[in-house]
């Protein structure tokens, strides 16, 4: 049995194991490994390796005999189904990511100096409807000149 | 030049892209899905919320956009300068860190008179000098304490049984007092006692010291004797007798019961609330088993342990929250941590539930020998033989050797929530926390593994619990939870603002 | 209640005065504070020397002025002796700067301001009138003989003195360091650090800003305000305030452009000013700018019911402190009733027709005097001891 998605194929090799092949174009390496991890307690998985331009990622079920501690034990479909569909959200955490992990390192940065936040002068004028000359009021009170 | 009014589109700023400012996000269900931003502010919305924002399909003038800018999860150039907004709220968020270590932890001694089961440190006949705090150890301890910098600070007096070293506990709180006095600082005292032993003129002593008692009360009698053994089999019977004498003597309002979750417990939550009630408590704390209360060989992420302890924290906060409803003030103490992150600017510093962990960086245990321990369960391991989370020693070590030395330096690596695997992507990273030592003791590294870990799927469903009340918009559920937040009644809620 | 009224400057008249006035004739030694009050012009001018002024309802006489007088002033029944007015020759206007038995005596700082409200009820004027009025508070500051319990820094915009604000509240912390100290202010120029931290270096022991914030959506905010960039300052405002230890109180005007996000900016202001003390929501006034600007402004009270009762719920839940300020009880859900002051001035108030006979009158504000020409559909007479739903 298998499946096809976008830069995705599923193969069932048996009952309780599967092999994924994934488009290296679509699907970061970062976000394969981060979705297999999350698997790791309900199946053994094995590290992308890549061959004929895709990463290969091999699924093999934990258990398969119904326990006391775990009476129902997943099945290789939903388990299959549940990674694709994590692979997704781990694309587009890291798109997040790439876009926000500078922006956040400022934001820590101000947050955590002993002065950093709210020291900056704040662009703009304390402007009016029909320009009062703000000038005269930087003489008078000392701020810094608006810039405009 | 005359003044005139321009319209709303004047106003509003023309369609340049927006940019994306740090957030997580995860399904909650088949239909909705929750975006986190760094500083806690949550937006609950149909499953592809996330996916609309990062691929810029979100439209400029739609609710949703202004919703998501007003929180802080999108930027845009007429909201560029309030980059200082969201450092301020994430300094604010973070504020439980200031001034380092708050709780200080003393074990006066190891004897105790009782055995219960899930308890690792019971000798119950054992010699008063070996496993007593001698009083130059106890000196040392109140030195180190009071080189913390912060202002507030509580000493928890423990054990063992406390009060069997009650001539260490009289040496140790004149000591502490002075020393706080001089060096200007607020220093709370609790006693985590079973009262067992507590006579009169201890209790009066406790009085005029202004300490406050913490006692155990696991639930009704069948469970707290099953769960604390004792020649006679009356320890619920004591414990009631002797709460009743400590309301009595050291004050009513400074007394609090914590109970100890055990297998037997987890089929009782009604039982042992309702028991709550009846002693009139008005706090109780649905805790987790203690990893050392039953074996953890199994690496199920959804083994028998979390499910049962999930059924039996789901079903006590149904119950509690109509105790609260019909007007008997309960507030339940992991749902007020967590709500207190979720529904509030600040976070809170609970120790075991808190990013940093509060290990070494909030609380510090001080041994009976002067070993000095980055948490209870740090101690108790080394009980156990395992002395990974040994800091140091007050008669060898000086505060910047513990705080610089080995241990304590590996164990804040795996401190921080937002660099472990699997938490560095979760939406309720900011509401949940990290505790290494827990790693350490039950899956074998102090990083962790995420989905075997009962730390995490325990944390996450109570999370998740917890927002399908919140999603309900319930104008009672909530004024509950802020009351619970707020250590208020909930008559006092919503009460008219003072003119 | 009149507090300004008008009459003909003396000839001699030429810059204002301010005084304290009299009915009755004062002692020598105290007159050159005073302005004395009559119905006509004393036969022997001997009488008015040493006063600081004279004001009469009687007409002009063709004598030089012993004092700098003004005639036929239009009334002024409404003065009691000890209250303090200001005399413009140029305009002719008598200004009542201050009563010393109300308790909502307000201190005028400027008419100028940088933003344009579209239901200002102040509307501005782009006139320097800076200096003159602050050396007009400074000696109104100097004649109020008791503290007052409260006084209000209003205007225009108050900040928009620079350096002669911190003189002017300087001056009151020195004269009347008891008197609870309040200024109406857009907050924006506390966006600049520097000016906020000199507000908190003067020091006043009992003073708090009120500030308006009217969404949580800078374009609908600065919208309503009629400046670019005021939603930014503002917050940023906020926030430096916060820093440096100012207690403020926030206030949003109630109307069609910010009843919609109401419940949002409830939950901003949570998330963003929980240091707030205060959060007031205020009806619209149908003065000053309103009326032109009503067709974009007016909603029925009784309509936003919804909204309201949603914004207090999330604000007082949280544990902030809210009012309602300028709304009937009878077009108020009975839940809200403990949130609603009487707030509107005594000298300002009245009822309708329809109240006539109400049960609830005395706890109800009632309305400002231009309700007469507009106020909600939905007034009417409540029972005494009412319980019912609403």
């Amino acid at each position: 049995m298998s499946s096809m998605s976008k830069g995705l194929s599923a193969q069932m090799v048996s009952g309780i194991s599967a092999t994924i092949r994934l488009d290296p174009r679509i699907y970061s390496r970062e976000a394969i490994l981060k979705a297999a991890n999350w698997l790791t307690d309900v199946a053994y998985i094995h590290c992308p390796e890549t061959s004929d331009g895709k990463f290969v990622v091999s699924i093999g079920l934990k258990d398969i005999v119904p326990t006391l501690g775990n009476p129902k034990p997943a099945l290789i479909d939903d388990v299959v189904g549940e990674f694709c569909n994590s692979l997704l959200e781990f694309e587009l955490r890291r798109q997040v990511e790439v876009e926000t992990s500078q922006v956040r390192q400022l934001i820590i940065a101000k947050a955590f100096s002993e002065s950093g936040v709210l020291e900056e002068e704040p662009s703009g004028v304390v402007s009016d409807p029909v320009g009062i000359d703000t000038a005269s009021l930087v003489q008078i009170g000392g701020l810094a000149a608006p810039r405009d | 030049m005359a003044r005139v009014f321009l319209p709303a589109a004047v106003y509003s700023t023309p369609g340049t892209e927006y940019r994306l400012l740090p957030f997580r996000f995860l399904r909650l269900n088949e239909q909705k899905e929750i975006l986190v931003n760094d500083v806690g502010d949550y937006f609950i919305g149909p499953v592809g919320t996330a996916e609309t924002l990062v691929h810029r399909k979100l439209s400029r003038g739609s609710d949703l956009y202004s919703i998501l800018k007003a929180k802080q999860f999108l930027i845009d150039d007429s909201s560029s300068p309030l980059l200082d907004l969201l450092a301020t709220k994430y300094r604010t968020k973070y504020g439980f860190i200031d001034g380092f270590t708050k709780l200080h932890i003393f074990v006066v001694t190891l004897r105790c008179d009782h055995s219960c089961h899930y308890c690792q440190v019971s000798r119950q006949t054992a010699d008063k000098s070996t496993y007593d705090m001698s009083f130059e150890i106890a000196e040392r301890s109140v030195d180190l304490m009071m080189q913390t910098p912060a202002k507030n600070i509580t000493l928890e007096l423990q054990g063992g049984e406390p009060l069997l070293a009650f001539d260490v506990i009289r040496h140790i709180v004149p000591l502490a007092k002075r020393k706080a006095q001089f060096l200007e600082k607020n220093l709370d005292i609790v006693v985590t006692t079973n009262l067992a032993n507590a006579t009169d003129e201890m209790l009066f002593y406790l009085r005029d010291e202004n300490i406050k008692v913490s006692t155990s009360l696991d639930g009704p009698a069948v469970i707290h004797n099953a769960n604390r053994p004792r020649p006679g089999n009356d320890s619920y019977e004591l414990t009631i007798r002797n709460i009743e004498r400590a309301r009595r003597i050291v004050g009513y309002d400074r007394v609090a019961a914590l109970m100890t979750t055990t297998q037997l417990s987890l089929s009782h939550p009604i039982e042992i609330i309702d028991e709550y009630v009846k002693q009139d408590f008005h706090s109780i704390f649905l805790r987790p088993i203690s990893p050392y209360g039953f074996a953890v060989k199994t690496k199920k992420k959804t083994g028998y342990g979390i499910d049962a302890f999930l059924d039996f924290y789901r079903k006590g906060l149904a119950h509690i929250l109509e105790i609260n409803k019909k007007g008997y003030d309960l507030a339940e103490v992991y749902a007020k941590i967590l709500l207190t992150k979720i529904l509030t600017p600040y976070g809170t510093g609970f120790v075991d539930l808190q990013s940093p962990a509060g290990a070494g960086i909030n609380v510090l245990v001080y041994n009976y020998d002067g070993d000095v321990y980055a948490t209870d369960e740090s101690r108790m391991l080394a009980e156990m033989g395992d002395h990974t989370f040994r800091l140091g020693n007050v008669r060898k070590d000086s505060r910047r050797e513990i705080f610089t030395g080995d241990a304590f330096v590996n164990l804040v690596s795996a401190s921080c929530n937002q660099s472990l695997t699997g938490c560095s992507d979760c939406a309720f990273q900011t509401y949940c926390g990290s505790d290494p030592i827990h790693n350490h003791a039950t899956q074998g590294d102090i990083f962790g593994h995420r989905p075997t870990s009962d730390f995490c799927s325990r944390n996450m469903e109570v999370i998740k619990h917890l927002f399908q009340f919140i999603a309900q918009q319930d104008k009672e559920i909530l004024r509950i939870f802020f009351a619970w937040i707020h250590n208020s009644g909930l008559k006092d809620v919503n009460r008219m603002a003072p003119s | 209640m009149k507090l300004t009224t008008s009459g003909l400057a003396g000839k001699s008249f030429h810059s204002a005065v301010v005084g304290k006035v009299s009915w009755q004739p004062v002692p020598r030694k105290d007159r050159n504070k005073f302005i004395l009050l009559s119905k006509d012009i004393p036969a022997d001018r001997e009488q008015l020397r040493g006063y600081r002024g004279f004001l009469t309802t009687a007409k002009p006489t063709a004598d030089v002025e012993a004092v700098p007088t003004m005639f036929s002033a239009q009334e002024l029944d409404h003065l009691r002796t000890n209250d303090i007015v200001a005399m413009e020759p140029a305009n002719g206007f008598i200004r009542t700067l201050y009563r010393p038995d109300s308790s909502h005596n307000v201190v005028f700082a400027t008419q100028r301001c940088n933003s344009n409200c579209l239901m200002c009820s102040q509307p501005p004027r782009d006139r320097d009138d800076t200096e003159a009025l602050l050396q007009r508070n400074l000696e109104l500051i100097r004649l109020i003989d008791t503290p007052p319990s409260r006084l209000v820094i209003t205007g225009g915009e108050p900040t928009l003195l620079g350096d002669r604000l911190f003189k002017l509240i300087a001056a009151l912390r020195d004269k009347f360091p008891t008197t609870y100290l309040h200024m109406l202010t857009n907050g924006r120029m506390f966006a600049w650090s520097s000016y906020t931290a000199r507000l908190a270096k003067v020091g006043h022991p009992d003073f708090m800003l009120g500030i308006p914030l009217y969404s949580d959506d800078p374009g609908v905010h600065d919208y309503v305000v009629q400046a670019r960039g005021a939603f930014d300052q503002t917050v940023l405002g906020f926030q430096q305030l916060a820093r440096y230890g100012v207690r403020v109180e926030i206030r949003v005007v109630l109307h069609a452009i910010t009843i919609p996000r109401l419940s949002a900016l409830a939950d901003y202001i949570y998330r963003n000013f929980t240091f707030a003390e205060h959060v007031a929501l205020m009806g619209l006034e149908n003065i000053g700018y309103a009326p032109r600007n009503m067709d974009q402004l007016w909603i029925d009270p009784a309509d936003y019911q919804d909204q309201l009762e949603s914004a207090v719920e999330i604000l007082s839940t949280r544990g902030l402190n809210v009012s309602i300020y300028n709304h009937q009880l009878c077009v108020l859900r009975k839940s809200l009733w403990k949130f609603a002051r009487k707030s509107i001035s005594d000298w300002k108030n009245m009822y309708l027709e329809e109240c006539r006979g109400c049960g609830v009158r005395d706890q109800c504000g009632g309305f400002f005097q231009w309700a007469t020409k507009l106020h909600s559909a939905h007034i009417h007479a409540l029972p005494a001891h009412f319980d019912g739903p609403q």
